[in-house]
């Protein structure tokens, strides 16, 4: 509490209760103003988080345009075709198919049959959105139209699935590629970095220029630890969606010198962040080396600090978010940053990988609470350094 | 005046919730609870009662547009005051504090004594009209440190000027209120 004067006490008591009617129409300018103001912002980082999504759901369906590539291929998502059909009895199976004798039919049968004919096959029931294709090489015309030693193909597999029967779900090891969902490959990163911190301050009104000047000649290099756990899903190709949690700690030394050069003091603070990364990869390959560009948002759950900054007099004024009366010249969350990176790995081990990560990342909403007179952004530049772990086999998406 | 069409008395804690629905009724209690006493904050840091209305104008816009930043630690008068004087101080011009000395060492006694008896028999709205009369800094600083209770440490960092600066405002704006107080009395007898 400020030292007691007469003449401050008497102003204080006497105007602390008083009460000055304000004009009739005040309540309606205010409302006429609200009225007419902008609607809300769109925070900057809305953009950058739906162009991640739709770019995410795009990579995700996109994945099943490719279906002649993948049927050709022997990537590790198909079976080999063969695999996809199993014999119902033994006598029921046909013989297999000499070379160059093929079904009058076998010009429609699409193309993904066209490699190797099964030397064994399923009977399916037949449905009226299958076309029905028969072997007939050692049967009769006669018993061609039977459906014994029958096999499928799909004339529409864009819209059979919808038409797909229940009771055919039992026949699914029977579907294509294309039928398939894409097989993902769930991982865990455990990383620690050493970053380093740049951090203007700026005036919000040329009134306070001098005072950002000093802050700004004050205040030197910052350098934080940060460590973080991330999950992630990825493709074979690549593409990859990863989240989690990291915890910041920044240290800061502000220097302060007496004018006359006759003082110097110091005074260290801290400042701790909790944020919740979300972010896009996209990896290749390169030999054993893998290497990938990360972009994404970190989102900002908790901002608190520790210490104290100078007044332009020389006075220290403290700012501890957890020290009730404490100045709070900062906010208590920090929103949204912006995060790239280039992530480099390498297999040590089984299902194990080295990486590096190097990363920049600019927060730019202020830190700054809002009343306060500075705004101070942050950027942040490092290397994250650690170990991938992939969780089991890949799966199938629900 | 149109009067709302809710029951009084109301809890703060009930136009806070409503506020934060923002809720044009519950708002618009809340203007009318507070709007008499921060009318007077607004007029402690204005030159005249038009400014004043607009600082008040602006501070409002700013309380209901950003209610969900009140956290609930102090009163929801101590929060709007807070606004007030933030809002006002944003149009404050540093020249204002240019024409001071930095480093002036004042003596801390200036107004440390007893004052006359008149002091205490002068109105609310006279002691207004003194505050206004200061000139811009001495006002400011006064309003600052005697009556928000911020500290020079804090005003100096507010108001981008030096400590002493702020200091030897608040002793001239000390002695001015008296002399002017003096002055007054004079002329009544």
């Amino acid at each position: 509490m400020n030292p007691k004067s007469p003449l401050d006490e008497l102003f204080r008591r006497k105007l602390s209760h008083y009460e000055v009617p304000t004009s009739d129409d005040l309540w309606d300018n205010i409302q006429l103003a609200r009225a007419k103001k902008p609607s809300p912002r769109i925070p900057f980082w809305a953009p950058w988080l739906v162009t991640s999504l739709c770019l995410a759901t795009f990579i995700y369906f996109y994945q099943d345009f490719l279906i002649p590539s993948q049927a050709e291929s022997t990537s590790l998502e198909e079976k080999p075709l063969q695999s996809h059909f199993t014999p119902k009895m033994g006598s029921e199976i046909p013989k297999p198919i000499p070379l160059g004798k093929t079904s009058t039919h076998s010009k429609k049968v699409a193309p993904i049959f066209n490699n190797s004919l099964p030397p064994q096959a399923a009977i399916i029931p037949i449905n009226d959105d299958i076309e029905q294709v028969t072997n007939t090489t050692n049967i009769t015309d006669q018993t061609e139209q039977t459906s014994e030693s029958t096999f499928t193909s799909f004339t529409n597999i864009a819209t059979l699935d919808a038409t797909l029967p229940h009771e055919l779900s039992m026949y699914s090891e029977l579907l294509p590629v294309p039928f398939k969902k894409k097989l993902w490959f769930a991982k865990i990163d455990f990383l620690l970095s050493q970053d380093f911190v740049h951090s203007s301050l700026t005036a919000k009104t040329p009134l306070f220029d001098a005072y950002s000047t000093l802050r700004n000649n004050q205040e030197n290099l910052k350098v934080s630890n940060s460590f973080a756990v991330r999950m992630g899903i990825s493709t074979l190709k690549g593409w990859g969606l990863r989240s989690g949690i990291q915890y910041s700690r920044m240290s800061q030394t502000l220097t302060l010198i007496i004018p006359d050069a006759s003082q110097r003091t110091t005074s260290k603070n801290t400042f701790e962040t909790i944020d919740i990364p979300l972010i896009l990869t996209k990896e290749q390959s390169f030999g054993k080396l893998r290497a990938g560009l990360s972009l994404g948002t970190y989102l900002n759950m908790a901002f608190n600090q520790k210490g104290s900054f100078y007044s332009p007099g020389g006075a220290l004024i403290e700012f501890t978010s957890s020290k009730p009366g404490a100045y709070p010249a900062f906010k208590n969350r920090l929103g949204a940053s912006l995060y790239s990176g280039i992530s480099l790995s390498i297999p040590i081990g089984n299902s194990l990988e080295f990486m590096a990560e190097p990363y920049v990342r600019s927060r730019i909403p202020s830190v700054s609470a809002e009343d306060y007179v500075l705004e101070q952004k942050i950027w942040y530049g490092g290397l994250f350094i650690g170990f991938r772990k992939q969780i089991g086999k890949g799966f199938y998406l629900p | 005046m149109r009067y709302l069409n809710i029951a009084s008395p109301v809890e703060d804690n009930e136009l806070i919730q409503g506020c934060l629905r923002q809720d044009r009724k519950y708002q618009e209690a809340v203007f009318r609870r507070y709007a008499g006493k921060l009318m007077v904050v607004s007029l402690r840091y204005a030159r005249h009662r038009m400014e004043a209305e607009d600082i008040l104008q602006d501070a409002f816009i700013r309380i209901f547009d950003h209610f969900d930043q009140f956290q609930g630690k102090g009163s929801l008068e101590g929060w709007m005051r807070r606004i007030v004087v933030n809002t006002a101080l944003k149009n404050i011009d540093k020249k204002s504090f240019t024409n001071e000395i930095i480093g002036l060492e004042t003596t801390a006694e200036d107004a440390s004594g007893a004052l006359p008896s008149v002091f205490s028999q002068l109105h609310e709205e006279e002691l207004l009209q003194l505050i206004q009369q200061l000139p811009d800094g001495y006002r400011i600083v006064f309003n600052m440190y005697a009556i928000e209770g911020y500290s020079h440490a804090e005003i100096s960092a507010l108001l981008g000027i030096q400590e002493s600066t702020s200091r030897s405002q608040l002793v001239k704006a000390r002695k001015m209120l008296q002399s002017q107080i003096l002055e007054s009395q004079k002329v009544a007898v």
